[in-house]
């Protein structure tokens, strides 16, 4: 998954320990992903056996030092690269849906209702985080967030065009 | 700053007496972003109509900064408006044969004032049009003509910021270009905002919405509040 | 296929306001138009009518060169199987035995008719029996002198008759309304012949003989043979002629009466214009929808040509109707102010009516074919979207219309009477260039005057360029013409007094029954007060034909130096025929040109005269001709003076000279005339012009300030979105009604200035002009620049009135949802 993608992009950027990748993913992410420790290094054992990272040495507070090897660098553009499908059934929602149809579920429209209320506090969460990030200068995030909105947006459209049908 | 009291308006069609607004409590505190959302027909548009004095309800008040303006004349309404009001629309409403620079200073005009020098520019470049003084509407975008009509509605400092569907006309990158520009006006100026609309994206940006349906307030969420989703589901057809 | 006339109806009706004005537009300019035919058509109808009665039904006179002839002469001269019937009179002046301040208030013209039941005069009898011999005179007399029919009248030295008949006043017998108008007029009064011939003791003495030729004869060999026969003896023949163009000088009237038609009509339906032009743009989309539906570019022009059928017909009707009112009291107005007398006349209604139904209903659909041409041709898609391709046809249109109006100017600087109205063409093509020039002036005038509402009103003119152009020309045409009527009634009394003065011939002229005997103008010259006298010859009833081949008659005065008139234009060359200067009225009826040779029937027979010059002269305002003294003794066989024309010393010298002439001539003076009468006379003619004339120029800017007014409605609710922002962002009412009165202004002052600069134009052409009046001096009277101007602001101010009203009453919230 991309958290070994995002490891080996704040490894390119400089050589970190494991702490600092946590911190340095949460920066990222601000804040909305978190990140427990044992997954960090579960993840940097991986690469380090694929050999898409080394440890030359310890910084001064004895911590282990990760460095990417260019293999790291081959893989992280590889990755990069490669375009994103979108499939079908990647939305649980999708399958929830299928599901619910098959059994003649009775609660279809809660079911809908309540996907909906979800996805609007979605929506109101992202553009008062849009909002507070005025002028702090995370341009890739807004971008991001303004992704998250348009497909929230039709996301509840096709929501509305289910529950009516 | 805002004070609505047993608010209703109700319209003649003929021997008909349609309700539009059936009493309306509410109040808009100073530097406050007041959302008011409801499906069309709602009655939303109509309260922000009064609030702006462009029109006057058939009973209740409209305290601003302590002045009921419902009492007073219309020319009255209209000095208030000028002075203390800015205005937005959802079709933006430039006066085609003025310039950019010229529709921005429209409202100082009318009261007889000037632009205080550089004061255009400002605005200008706080929307992201610098450069564009010279220009007349139609040579400009939706989004740039709002931009614009933001613009005006600043240009005399108004106490508060009436904007009516501001989105309505535009597409999702340009809506949210205006929205994001509303927010930072509400944020850096403390600018008392109003706005009228039925986008909930639009009302993410607000501190407080007023959910608005059948000519009454339904109910009112801030943030904080947990059926905040909840509520805003129901309204959104 | 909509076509049904209720669409048509809530089309047009759509927007009442303008619907309304638009109406009011044609309706004032039928009516205006009809009631100037009738005005006009009416008069000259009383003056055909009047010439008619004159003429009688008589063919021929035959007259002496000497006042008076014995009938023993026409013995043997009369075929009987070619006269059917003859009539011969005696004028003889008189005085009537009443009581009154000065003799001259009781003199009388006496006529003594042969015959009271011939077929040649008519009398319209208002009382008794005109065919029973005996005293008749007209409703003036009698009621001045007390009398009724029965009654007996004496008169002095003569002797008494008994009043039989009491005829109206009209073209045969004329009598004086009052007692001072007595002063200086005779009564006239009809008695038999015989009993003149007794009481003036002129034993078968007769003044003139005329008759009716058989019918079936060739009256111009007839005329011949009689010519022939009289030919070296004191007597003539003349073909009796109707002209009263001596007396009446109408055709400037006439003039005027056309032009005030022809404007009010072209202003009207360019209110018209303005109005479908605009309907039919703002219905492009509408039409698009429809022709995308598969309407025709036809079948468009049928929806809209039933609107405008609508609005002219409803229009016409109406203003046919106060037309005709319109017209009844002009003619009122014209026959007090022209006509002395009361005559009973037929207003003429059904022909002004008919041509005016026609025009009316035809004009709009002039005005229209334009816009309805666009409308047949309205784009579906472009219209749809809301795109207009008019921007690059505009420019050519532009283009097209600079270089036509360029051309209609230049037109309109030939000296030609009516090629004035190709200046006015041209002025309404070039306006949208003057607009833009005149308004480099007026804009900074108004923004200083209105402030930012100022500028703010100079720029939506802007946004409808064509259409305030149009309007403002408009107005233009009415203020130029006001201003350019209103100079020339100002300076035609002066003028007219300076011709008369100047062309008079003396301070008194007398008329004596016999001819002046040179001791007799010695006598007179040697009268206390009395600087000059000469006698001079008046030929009368010099007949000749038109170019259309009527016959018109004018009186050949004789002179020595040229004190009765001004040369406008003279020849160098010579002919063998003998000279002649003519009248410039005269001249144009004639259709002659100087240096033309021109054949009259005088005295002497057919004679041929050499047009030597064209004058200007104030007897019979210019229908006469001038030949010298020696001309007229042999080339047109008249020996004998009636005239003399006598200059005093100072004014006072006047009631002076003018006892010296009763006491010596009293009984055989037939008129006195006084030059300062005559200026009198006809200034207050033309007083009474002067309010008619300021009445329908005012009437005319009226019409066009109902231009301003629909173009205003027009305007504003274009831009009713406009004005409803403008409030929402902080306009009160009143600066919305400044505004809009401002732009009123704007438009009405470009009007008034444009207006004012072609009148100012018009005057300066006219006063260089061959064709127009001479009096017509270049200057700009202030009193003229005060109606002009202050008719076209005050106009405009009410015009602009109105639409400010309804602008600022616009709904803001209703304006901002609109679309």
């Amino acid at each position: 998954m991309s958290v070994k993608h995002s490891l080996l992009a704040l490894l390119y950027e400089k050589s970190r320990h494991g702490y600092e990748l946590k911190t340095g993913f949460e920066e990222m992410v601000q804040g909305m992903w978190p990140l427990n420790a044992g997954q960090v290094y579960t993840t940097l054992d991986r690469l380090e056996r694929d050999s898409l990272v080394e440890t030359p040495g310890h910084d001064k507070k004895d911590r282990k030092l990760y460095t990417i090897t260019t293999a790291g660098k081959e893989e992280l553009w590889t990755w990069l690269e490669d375009p994103v499908g979108r499939s079908l059934f990647k939305d649980e929602f999708y399958f929830k849906f299928l599901c619910a149809n098959q059994v003649s579920y009775e609660n279809r429209q809660s079911m809908i209702r309540n996907q909906k209320e979800t996805m609007i506090k979605d929506v109101l969460h992202l553009t008062h985080l849009k909002k507070q990030m005025m002028g702090s200068g995370n341009e890739t995030m807004k971008l991001l967030i303004e992704g998250a909105l348009l497909h929230l947006e039709a996301d509840i459209k096709w929501l509305d065009m289910i529950a009516d049908s | 700053m805002i004070n609505v009291s047993e608010l209703k308006k109700e319209y003649k069609t003929g021997k008909e007496t349609v309700p539009v607004l059936k009493g309306v409590d509410f109040s808009v505190k100073e530097g406050e972003f007041v959302c008011i959302i409801g499906p069309s027909g709602s009655g939303k548009t109509t309260l922000l109509h009064l609030l702006g004095g462009l029109d006057t309800p058939s009973s209740g008040s409209i305290q601003l900064d302590g002045t009921d303006i419902t009492s007073k004349s219309e020319k009255m309404r209209t000095l208030i408006r000028r002075k203390d009001i800015g205005l937005i629309f959802q079709n933006y409403q430039l006066l085609p044969t003025l310039t950019i620079y010229e529709n921005i200073v429209f409202p100082l005009h009318a009261d007889g004032k000037k632009a205080p020098s550089g004061k255009v520019e400002e605005l200008l470049e706080a929307v992201d049009l610098a450069g564009y003084e010279k220009r007349f509407p139609n040579e400009l975008s939706g989004g740039q003509q709002q931009r614009v009509a933001i613009a005006r509605a600043l240009i005399h400092e108004p106490s508060i910021l009436l904007a009516d569907e501001p989105t309505g006309n535009l597409d999702r990158q340009r809506s949210s270009d205006i929205l994001d520009l509303l927010a930072t006006f509400h944020q850096e100026r403390k600018q008392t905002i109003v706005m009228v609309t039925h986008d909930m994206f639009a009302a993410g940006y607000a501190d407080r919405i007023v959910l608005f349906k059948d000519g009454v307030i339904e109910a009112e969420v801030t943030r904080e509040d947990e059926d905040y989703a909840k509520f805003l589901s129901r309204f959104m057809a | 296929m909509l076509s049904s006339f209720r669409v048509s109806w809530r089309n047009i009706t759509r927007h009442k306001k303008r619907f309304l004005f638009t109406l009011i537009a044609i309706v004032l300019g039928v009516s205006v138009m009809t009631g100037m035919l009738i005005a006009k058509s009416t008069f000259a109808n009383i003056m055909d009518e009047q010439e008619r009665i004159a003429a009688g039904n008589a063919d021929f006179r035959i007259q002496g060169t000497k006042a008076f002839f014995s009938s023993n002469e026409l013995e043997g001269l009369l075929d009987q199987d070619q006269v059917k019937e003859g009539l011969a009179t005696l004028t003889k002046q008189g005085l009537a035995d009443i009581e009154t301040d000065s003799p001259e208030q009781a003199t009388v013209k006496f006529t003594g008719l042969s015959d009271f039941q011939n077929g040649m005069i008519e009398l319209p009898v208002k009382e008794g029996d005109v065919t029973e011999e005996g005293l008749i005179i007209t409703e003036n007399a009698a009621a001045l002198w007390g009398k009724e029919v029965g009654d007996l009248v004496s008169f002095q030295n003569m002797g008494s008759l008994k009043i039989t008949a009491i005829v109206n006043e009209g073209g045969i017998l004329n009598s004086p309304k009052t007692m001072e108008a007595a002063q200086f007029r005779d009564f006239e009064a009809i008695v038999p012949l015989d009993i003149l011939q007794e009481w003036s003791g002129m034993n078968r003495q007769i003044t003139e003989y005329r008759f009716q030729a058989e019918e079936g004869l060739d009256q111009q060999a007839l005329l011949t043979d009689y010519q022939n026969a009289l030919a070296g003896t004191d007597l003539f023949v003349q073909p009796i002629v109707a002209d009263t163009k001596a007396y009446n000088d109408v055709e400037g009237m006439y003039f005027v009466f056309d032009l005030i038609a022809i404007l009010s009509i072209f202003i009207s339906a360019f209110i018209a214009f303005n109005m479908i032009n605009t309907s039919i743009l703002e219905r492009n989309n509408e039409i698009a929808i429809m022709k995308s539906l598969g309407y025709t570019g036809r079948n468009v022009i049928q929806l809209i040509f039933k609107e405008i059928l609508f609005l002219a017909s409803i229009g016409t009707v109406l203003g046919l109707g106060i037309g005709v009112w319109l017209g009844i009291v002009v003619q009122d107005v014209l026959i007090s102010a022209i006509v002395t007398q009361n005559i009973t006349y037929q207003v003429e209604i059904l022909m002004p009516v008919i041509i005016s139904a026609a025009v009316g209903i035809v004009f709009p659909f002039l005005a229209a074919a334009m816009p309805l041409y666009k409308a047949g041709k309205t784009p579906i898609l472009e219209a749809m979207s809301g795109h207009s391709r008019e921007i690059t046809l505009a420019n050519k249109f532009n283009l097209v219309r600079v270089i036509l109006g360029v051309a209609c100017t230049a037109v309109g600087l030939i000296d030609n009477v009516w090629a004035f109205l190709f200046l006015f063409i041209g002025l309404v093509l070039l306006f949208p260039l003057w607009m833009k020039l005149i308004q480099l002036v007026t804009g900074p005038m108004l923004r200083v005057l209105f402030g930012f509402l100022g500028k703010q009103a100079a720029r939506s003119l802007k946004q409808f360029e064509k259409r305030n152009a149009n309007t403002a020309a408009m107005l233009a045409i009415g203020v130029s013409l006001a201003l350019f009527m209103s100079a020339a009634l100002e300076t035609l009394p002066e003028g007219m007094e300076k011709d008369i003065r100047a062309t008079f011939g003396g301070d008194i002229i007398a008329e004596k029954e016999t001819a002046w005997e040179d001791s007799e103008i010695d006598a007179i010259r040697n009268m206390e007060g009395i600087e000059s006298a000469d006698a001079y010859a008046e030929v009368p009833n010099v007949t000749w034909y038109s170019p259309s081949g009527e016959l018109r008659e004018f009186s050949i005065l004789s002179f020595e130096d040229s004190s009765m008139f001004e040369l406008i234009e003279v020849t160098d060359q010579t002919s063998d025929s003998p000279p002649i200067y003519i009248g410039d009225r005269a001249l144009a009826e004639m259709g002659a040109a100087v240096g033309d040779v021109f054949t009259f029937h005088t005295p002497a027979g057919e004679t041929d005269f050499f047009i030597k010059g064209v004058v200007q002269t104030a007897h019979y305002s210019g229908y006469a001709g001038f030949a010298e003294d020696a001309i007229v003794r042999e080339s047109l066989n008249w020996p004998l003076n009636y005239h003399v024309a006598i200059d005093v010393a100072d004014e006072e010298s006047v009631p002076m000279a003018l006892a010296g002439l009763r006491v010596n001539y009293g009984e055989s003076i037939e008129t006195i005339d006084l030059m300062e009468l005559n200026i009198e006379q006809a200034k207050s003619g033309l007083s009474g012009m002067n309010d008619l004339m300021v009445g329908l120029l005012i009437l005319v800017i009226a019409i066009s300030a109902i231009g301003i007014s629909n173009t205003l409605f027009m305007n504003t609710l274009e831009r009713t979105k406009e004005l409803g922002t403008m409030r929402a962002l902080g306009f009160t009412k009143s600066q919305v009604r400044i505004m809009i009165i401002a732009e009123g202004l704007l438009i009405g002052i470009t009007g008034v200035i444009a207006g004012t600069l072609y009148g100012i134009l018009v005057i300066y052409l006219n006063s260089v002009s061959d064709q127009a009046p001479a009096f017509l001096d270049f200057s700009i009277p202030r009193s003229s620049l005060v109606i002009a101007v202050a008719g076209g602001i005050v106009f405009t101010l009410l015009a602009s009135w109105i639409p400010s009203h309804s602008a600022s009453q616009i709904s803001i919230k209703e304006a901002i949802n609109y679309e």
